[in-house]
């Protein structure tokens, strides 16, 4: 498959998983050294390299809030092995919340090598992430509170 | 368009810094919008949103002179750097790095996705100005997350 197709394929397949609807295995399009890279600074953010750590670390952590999840492709470029996405992630938590109500897009950047995702660079929103996923609010510090 | 859309982003990435930098006009970037743009910043923080240009001038404009002021406080080198860029056709993804200030005075960084649409003037119509909004939002607004 071409980077774009493979990359389409994928999405599809995770959306698939994500949804409960049966499909083919999202993770046998995934280098076993593959390098997951989740932007910002929450608890899900950093590196997960291999395989073995996106699935039981950064999956296993999303599998513990997320009830059901929608992960749409609104636009696609590519350039060379290299695949950048527009998504559309939207779901539910387990507590019933409803995860990017807005139904805002966000980046992906995929790279490609052998027929395999090698890498993925995931931009999500971070401040639904915060509250909607991990139940945390933002309150004004003590100085903007006096004010 | 004259240049491809690549060209265009790196242009627009030095027309940013030097705003950050103060070495130009706080909205000099404007320039490379399209009156009729799409611009979208995700997330539920106070600048979110979808603006066309008059959109972002009532909006967001005015939350980047009160709010994000520290951010563009004249350091040498202050702004956004891209580091990759995904071309085709009209569009560019772009992702870029930022250095410049919160609102105390700190060193703030934060990491972006740029998604640019062109059309055949080679000015913006559709712009998704992605990052790290939580840190945007406790760096710029007086709040903290609990």
């Amino acid at each position: 498959m071409e980077p774009k197709e493979l990359v389409s394929e994928f999405i599809r397949r995770c959306d698939a998983a994500v949804s409960g609807a049966s499909g083919e295995d999202p993770y046998a399009l995934m280098a076993e050294d593959v390098e997951v890279k989740v932007q910002g600074r929450t608890v899900l953010s950093g590196d997960y390299p291999t395989l073995e750590i996106v699935r039981m670390v950064l999956v296993g952590s999303l599998a513990a809030r997320v009830a059901k999840a929608h992960v749409e492709l609104d636009s696609m470029i590519g350039q060379g092995n290299r695949v950048a996405t527009l998504l559309r992630i939207t779901g539910e938590t387990a507590d019933g919340q409803v995860y990017n109500s807005k139904r805002d897009l966000g980046g992906c950047i995929f790279g490609v090598e052998g027929e395999k995702i090698s890498q993925i660079v995931l931009f999500l929103d971070n401040t639904v992430v915060e509250t909607v996923l991990l139940g945390r609010q933002y309150l004004p510090t003590l100085q903007e509170a006096e004010a | 368009m004259d240049k491809t859309p690549t060209a265009i982003a790196k242009e627009y990435l030095a027309s940013l810094r030097r705003s950050a930098a103060g070495e130009a006009e706080p909205t000099e970037y404007l320039k490379f919008w399209s009156e009729d743009i799409e611009y979208t910043l995700p997330g539920l923080w106070p600048m979110a949103g979808v603006f066309d240009m008059d959109g972002y001038r009532e909006v967001v404009g005015p939350q980047m002179k009160t709010n994000v002021e520290g951010d563009r406080g004249g350091d040498p080198g202050a702004g956004l750097y891209g580091y990759e860029f995904i071309e085709e056709g009209n569009k560019v993804c772009v992702l870029a790095r930022s250095r410049g200030r919160d609102s105390r005075g700190m060193p703030y960084t934060n990491t972006f996705c740029l998604w640019m649409e062109f059309n055949e003037d080679g000015k913006l119509v559709r712009y998704l100005d992605e990052a790290d909004f939580s840190s945007s939002w406790q760096a710029f607004y007086g709040v903290h997350l609990e």
